[in-house]
């Protein structure tokens, strides 16, 4: 999940493209009241003492966005993400600075915004459109690509309050990436609907965004960052914290998210959980069906996607949930079965180790392996990886397997943890990693 | 321009259909609802309590005090004149202060013209009266009765609608900040129900307090079309003049109102 891996099939950053986003010292603060009253009162007396307390969302952020350039943006939370989407998109005003955009912009921050629950599908696809800013020969002639792509069918003149929470919410979203923008601003909208919409999703968006439209794209989720953007803003406390390309602000970033995930109260103090962990990789799991090591089972994927069928864990040939052995020494093997649509690519693999607390010690990826899975006509496919010596420091660790796109970024199935290991080591190291080191005196 | 009408008229279907979409009845209740009311009032007033419609010369029945059934239909008719005003009001003040806390996403979330919200409340409440038009329409035309001079609620109509509009602004965006607002408007309804003219007409209050009930734009609204429509008299036009200026002067300062404090609603909500 490095930035080697992201797409490079466009020329971006120019400096003869016009910008389409221009912020300058950009700022928002919001006026805390101790009641709503007393803001309807001090509109209506401007010259009574002052009884609120400011409260800064976002200041002094300058940055251009250029045009078919995509920006990503990331923080902790409350760090003044929403609020700087929110002004971009004209549901706020700024309270400092300048803000200059040019053409139209769509924003998915919020979908289904309207909807009523008692009318149709179709219906509901007129009222959402006009509230996003559609015109309704726009709509007319997208009606059908928006039933067609939120794969509604005959549901459509039935009432919305019928639809699943998932036929609603790939409803929302067909209208919101149906808008034909010059920005396109997105906010966490690639984790919507099941495993089959999401790659659907993913790669409209991957569309939009080869159309030359500029993005901003906000996520919690790096490697969607990294697979996207040209660069990145990073927000801390409502600042600025860097802004530039990939590897300047991605692995500080990352640096910052471990520490803070090990001291919480080290840096942002109203930020209250780690964000990059392995759940934020947000992969859906099949419900009912059970990953038991060990077990086999038949099992057909859903269209458009993959599922794990079954994955052994084993430690220098003892096969289980609970392993142990030693640093250094033992060799870990895992081997995954997984069922897929065979219409799709075939998927790639990751064995991701962790603590238990959640943070990622190392990640293995068959993608950067170069591996092609080969796969049966019925789309099954078997592969192991094995980590001989392993080079971690004594302590329990979380074997997970995650299956992925072909390109690596959008996740089908996820088993987290398939098994823990407990490692012994008999040196005092350090760290999480254990180096195989050659000491050597030269007198 | 279009486009504008365009998203007014998907709101207007939104708020119309969220409350009759689903019912059996669906689109009949605007008419049925005020049907029984009327039913519900003549039968108590006009025949349990006796009252009747003392309006100088032009009842429809020639034994004014009679029971007979013609009787009681004028009666009906008069309330429901003075319902479709109070009905109007009632439903901008009841549900005005909730138009814009309800749809906390277009505030924060979409940039959208959030005025749209109490204008569409306000155009919704307006049924009320185009159904009252309908039924006196046909009433009317039943027993024979029907002339030119009713066109002349048109006219009536301006002020009212400029009264609504503009108490839908004032209440939707006040009532983002001070949320009691939608509390007090039921009692306020009921209060305004036996303040206005409604199932007894204005000349039944004593001369020392008509002018405070005259100063209610209800009181007015429903008098005035008493006149146009069950009368044959064309709208006095001093009345009105005064009225479309007053209606005119609440709904500019609601305009003004509103944008003032549009731009806090993002940090309330």
């Amino acid at each position: 999940m490095s930035s080697e891996h992201q797409q490079n099939d466009r020329v971006v950053g120019s400096a003869d493209l016009p910008d389409v986003i221009v912020a300058k010292q950009l700022g928002k603060s919001y006026r805390l009241y101790r009641h709503p009253v007393d803001r309807l009162l001090h509109f209506f007396m401007p010259n009574r003492k002052k009884n609120f307390a400011s409260f800064t969302a976002l200041h002094n952020v300058t940055f251009e966005l250029k045009k078919g350039e995509v920006l990503g943006v990331i923080g902790v939370n409350g760090a003044g993400k929403s609020t700087l989407l929110q002004l971009i998109s004209g549901a706020l005003h700024p309270s400092e600075g300048q803000l200059r955009t040019q053409g139209r912009i769509a924003a998915i921050l919020e979908l289904g915004a309207g909807f009523n629950p008692d009318f149709s599908g179709r219906e509901n696809i007129y009222l959402n459109a006009a509230t996003i800013g559609l015109e309704k020969y726009e709509i007319e002639s997208r009606l059908d690509s928006i039933i067609d792509f939120a794969g509604i069918g005959d549901h459509i003149d039935q009432p919305v309050k019928t639809y699943s929470s998932g036929m609603q919410v790939r409803l929302a979203f067909a209208i919101a990436t149906s808008v034909d923008a010059d920005i396109l601003i997105i906010d966490e909208a690639l984790s919507v609907g099941d495993g089959a919409f999401r790659r659907k999703s993913f790669d409209r968006i991957m569309e939009i965004r080869k159309r030359g439209t500029s993005i901003l794209f906000c996520s919690h989720v790096l490697f969607h960052i990294e697979a996207f953007c040209d660069r990145v803003l990073w927000l801390h406390r409502g600042k600025i914290q860097r802004l530039g390309a990939l590897s300047e602000v991605i692995l500080p970033y990352q640096d910052f998210i471990d520490a803070y995930s090990l001291d919480g109260s080290a840096q942002p103090t109203d930020a209250p959980r780690v964000e990059q962990s392995t759940e934020a990789l947000k992969v859906n799991k099949a419900p009912d069906f059970d990953h038991s090591a060990g077990q086999s089972v038949r099992f057909k994927a859903p269209q458009n996607d993959a599922r794990f069928t079954e994955v052994t864990v084993s430690l220098d040939g003892v096969t289980g949930k609970e392993l142990s052995g030693t640093s250094l020494l033992s060799t870990l093997e895992v081997s995954m079965r997984f069922a897929s649509d065979p219409s799709i690519p075939s998927p790639t693999a990751a064995l991701v180790l962790s603590t238990e607390g959640g943070k990622i010690v190392g990640t293995a990826l068959s993608k950067s392996a170069s591996l092609l899975i080969p796969r049966t006509e019925d789309g099954i496919g078997y592969i192991s990886a094995t980590i001989s010596r392993i080079p971690l420091n004594k302590g329990r660790y979380r074997v997970g397997v995650y299956l992925f796109c072909e390109r690596a970024i959008h996740g089908y199935d996820m088993i987290d943890p398939v098994a823990h290991v407990m490692l012994e080591h008999h040196g005092s190291e350090q760290g999480a990693c254990l180096f195989q080191t050659v000491w050597e005196a030269h007198l | 321009m279009s486009r504008w009408f365009f998203l007014f008229s998907q709101w207007f279907k939104r708020d119309l259909g969220g409350r009759y979409r689903g019912s059996w009845l669906g689109l009949a209740w605007p008419i049925l609802q005020p049907l029984a009311q009327i039913s519900v009032f003549t039968l108590v007033f006009h025949f349990f309590m006796n009252m009747r419609w003392p309006l100088a010369g032009v009842a429809f029945d020639q034994d004014p005090g009679g029971t007979s059934v013609l009787s009681a239909t004028e009666y009906g008719l008069n309330v429901l004149a003075g319902l479709a005003v109070f009905n109007f009001f009632a439903e901008v003040l009841s549900r005005s202060p909730s138009a814009i806390i309800s749809q906390p996403s277009l505030v924060t979330k979409v940039r959208f013209p959030l005025a749209l919200l109490p204008i569409v409340t306000a155009a919704v409440a307006m049924l009320h009266i185009l159904s009252a038009f309908c039924i006196a329409s046909v009433v009317l035309a039943i027993l024979g009765k029907i002339s030119w001079v009713m066109l002349w609620a048109i006219a009536w109509l301006i002020p009212i609608a400029l009264y609504g509009l503009g108490l839908s602004l004032i209440l939707a965006s006040v009532g983002v900040y001070v949320r009691d607002i939608g509390q007090i408007m039921p009692a306020v309804n009921s209060l305004l129900m036996f303040l206005t003219p409604i199932f007894y007409p204005l000349n039944a209050i004593p001369l020392q307090l008509r002018g405070l009930f005259e100063a209610n734009p209800l009181a007015w609204a429903s008098e005035s079309l008493r006149q146009i429509l069950l009368n044959n008299q064309n709208l006095v036009f001093s009345d009105w003049v005064t009225h479309f200026f007053i209606s005119a002067a609440v709904c500019g300062a609601a305009i003004v109102l509103f944008r003032g404090l549009q731009r806090g609603f993002a940090d309330v909500l």
